[in-house]
């Protein structure tokens, strides 16, 4: 039994060798490595805090990636699950005075235990596409309630406040995470480490069976895959990487309030998403810490402004960038436009072969 | 006597009253070789639906290897070995033409004792070495059809249903798919619904005949062919190969 299983094991995660196409990921990650290490030394602490809660988002917005972008589940309520595993980090540290890394768990856990819920009872029941979409963004505006009424849990309006910061102790000894610098260190590392199991399991055979799940699910089905099964698996593994951001969000702010579960900030990750491009992993994290830090220059002129000008992005991007910013398409893209311009062709006649019967 | 790898007891399916399969009994023995024909709208296509889990039947009993397949969905069929090959526009097209076998043998390898099909070894059988980095929308449809093959062989099938595997082949990829055909028969049962009946005729096979949801003559393709009803309700309109 167990020799057949790690034969399974080997089956899914089986690597391809390194190829070019693996080049712009691994620079980006060596790069993120190297400002992690740089940083510090480089900026005042305050705006150290103000690119650490950035890169809490591009937390989000990797696991957000992995849904979307992976496997094609568009959802318009993600942030309910950021928001989950804030409060219940939040709560399990202010109300039950749990450990940091105990709260972390009981973070994850609230979260995984709603996207299991909610993730069975759509796709096994074969919703998809936009019909899913729309009820993730009902039970959004459901933990929303929850979180502005149920008042002697959540703190109602003004939330949680005094959530302490990281830390761990280890078998006597006790690691502080809670200060700027060791913050920093914290959630870069964690960002790091996720980006890269993510992009290696994407990069596996287990990526290819998902990427084929997004493409063509009936085919997937006959080609023997438990769809349902793998797109809820993949749901909850993004609903708890959306968890870990919000308890690292809620831990180096010190408070969380019902605005985690704007509608609002749901938008935002699916345009981080968007613009950074679709299924690449590394560029939606850096359009996340962009995108946060333009919004929080703008919001100190005026708070009104950037809704406005998120709408206007929005409708840019899907306009005019259906596929993200992507350098390489980019390019590929221009000499498709030269060479149409500048040959003449037949129309293609291949496309009326498609059909059979 | 072996027992029956398929087995169809009045297999039933209606669309809004109208059966396009109506009354099916059949037995599929392993390793036998099939052919159904018949003319459009016959039922052909709904039939090998059925078989495969894609349709549900309306009513009658299907059991595979004595197994009742009752209530099973698509994927529970192809793990237990009954594979599909769909019409040639059913792959993954965004992706290689080798990480489309490779997906295609990954889903039926890990619920398997046996280890997954080399790819290399399928890709050299359909002669797709050279297009193995290829995109799958890249492909013209002719090497689509050989590309559908390839992931069918990489389930490790045991009956393999083959949904009009010479559309849009040329006579040569035609010759080659039926010796193709013959050397699976070593491994597998093969069905195969078919329209052009210069193939069905190349197969020297079992041919059986659906019209109008029920198969009405079963025998060798010459008998079939000299059959005065047959050819009235199919070979006799016109053409004798009956293309769309």
């Amino acid at each position: 039994m167990f020799q057949r299983l790690k034969l399974h094991a080997g089956l899914w995660v089986s690597q391809p060798r390194p190829g070019s196409s693996d080049l712009p990921f691994a620079v980006g990650w060596a790069l993120g490595l190297l400002l992690m290490l740089m940083l510090p030394h480089c900026v005042a602490p305050y705006a150290l805090s103000t690119v650490r809660d950035a890169l809490v988002m591009g937390l989000l917005a990797l696991s957000y990636d992995l849904l979307w972008g992976k496997a094609g589940v568009l959802t318009l309520g993600h942030t309910t699950f950021l928001g989950l595993g804030a409060y219940g980090f939040a709560v399990a540290t202010v109300h039950f005075g749990l450990a940091p890394v105990s709260a972390i768990l009981i973070g994850l856990l609230c979260a995984g235990t709603v996207a299991a819920v909610v993730g069975y009872f759509l796709l096994y029941a074969g919703v998809r596409l936009h019909f899913f979409a729309i009820v993730s963004m009902a039970v959004l505006i459901i933990a929303q309630q929850l979180a502005t009424s149920w008042q002697s849990v959540t703190g109602g309006d003004t939330g949680i406040l005094g959530i302490p910061g990281l830390s761990a102790t280890f078998a006597g000894h006790s690691l502080d995470l809670s200060s700027p610098l060791g913050s920093w260190y914290a959630v870069a590392a964690v960002v790091l480490a996720t980006a890269c199991l993510t992009w290696l399991a994407c990069r596996s055979r287990y990526g290819k069976v998902l990427a084929a799940i997004a493409t063509n699910e009936w085919r997937a089905r006959a080609c023997g895959y438990h769809t349902s099964f793998h797109l809820l698996r993949l749901f909850v593994i993004s609903a708890l990487l959306a968890a870990l951001a919000g308890c690292l969000m809620a831990a180096c702010s010190g408070v969380v309030a019902p605005d985690v579960f704007s509608p609002l900030l749901a938008t935002e990750v699916i345009l981080w998403v968007a613009v950074g491009g679709r299924g690449t992993l590394g560029g939606p994290v850096i359009a996340a810490v962009a995108f946060t830090l333009l919004k929080q220059r703008i919001s100190s002129y005026s708070t009104e402004l950037w809704p406005l000008l998120l709408g206007a992005l929005f409708l840019g991007c899907v306009l005019f960038l259906p596929n993200g910013l992507r350098f390489r398409r980019g390019v590929i893209n221009l000499r498709w436009v030269w060479r149409a311009m500048t040959a003449r062709r037949a129309l293609p006649g291949a496309r009326r072969a498609g059909g059979g019967q | 006597m072996d027992e029956p790898l398929m087995k169809a007891t009045h297999l039933r399916r209606t669309f809004g009253g109208i059966d396009a399969v109506a009354d099916v009994d059949m037995i599929i023995m392993p390793h036998d070789l099939l052919c159904i024909i018949g003319p459009n709208g016959a039922g052909k296509s709904t039939l090998v639906g059925v078989l495969s889990g894609a349709v549900a039947p309306s009513s009658g009993a299907l059991y595979f290897a004595g197994e009742s397949m009752a209530r099973k969905d698509v994927h529970q069929f192809c793990r237990r070995g009954v594979v599909r090959k769909f019409q040639g526009t059913n792959t993954f097209l965004s992706m290689s033409v080798r990480d489309n076998l490779i997906v295609a043998g990954l889903g039926v390898a890990s619920h398997r004792a046996s280890p997954m099909p080399d790819p290399e070894a399928i890709l050299e059988e359909v002669g797709l070495g050279e297009q193995a980095e290829e995109l799958a929308a890249r492909l013209p449809h002719g090497q689509r059809q050989w590309l559908e093959i390839g992931m069918a062989m990489m389930c490790q099938p045991a009956l393999l249903l083959l949904d009009e595997p010479a559309a849009g082949l040329s006579a040569n990829d035609a010759q080659r798919l039926v010796r193709l055909i013959h050397r699976l028969r070593e491994d597998c049962a093969v069905l195969a619904i078919e329209h052009d009946l210069g193939f069905v005729r190349a197969l020297e096979c079992e041919t059986w005949v659906m019209h109008r949801g029920q198969i009405v003559r079963r025998g060798t393709y010459d008998d079939i062919a000299r059959d005065e009803e047959i050819r009235r309700i199919y070979l006799g309109r016109g053409a004798c190969h009956a293309a769309h």
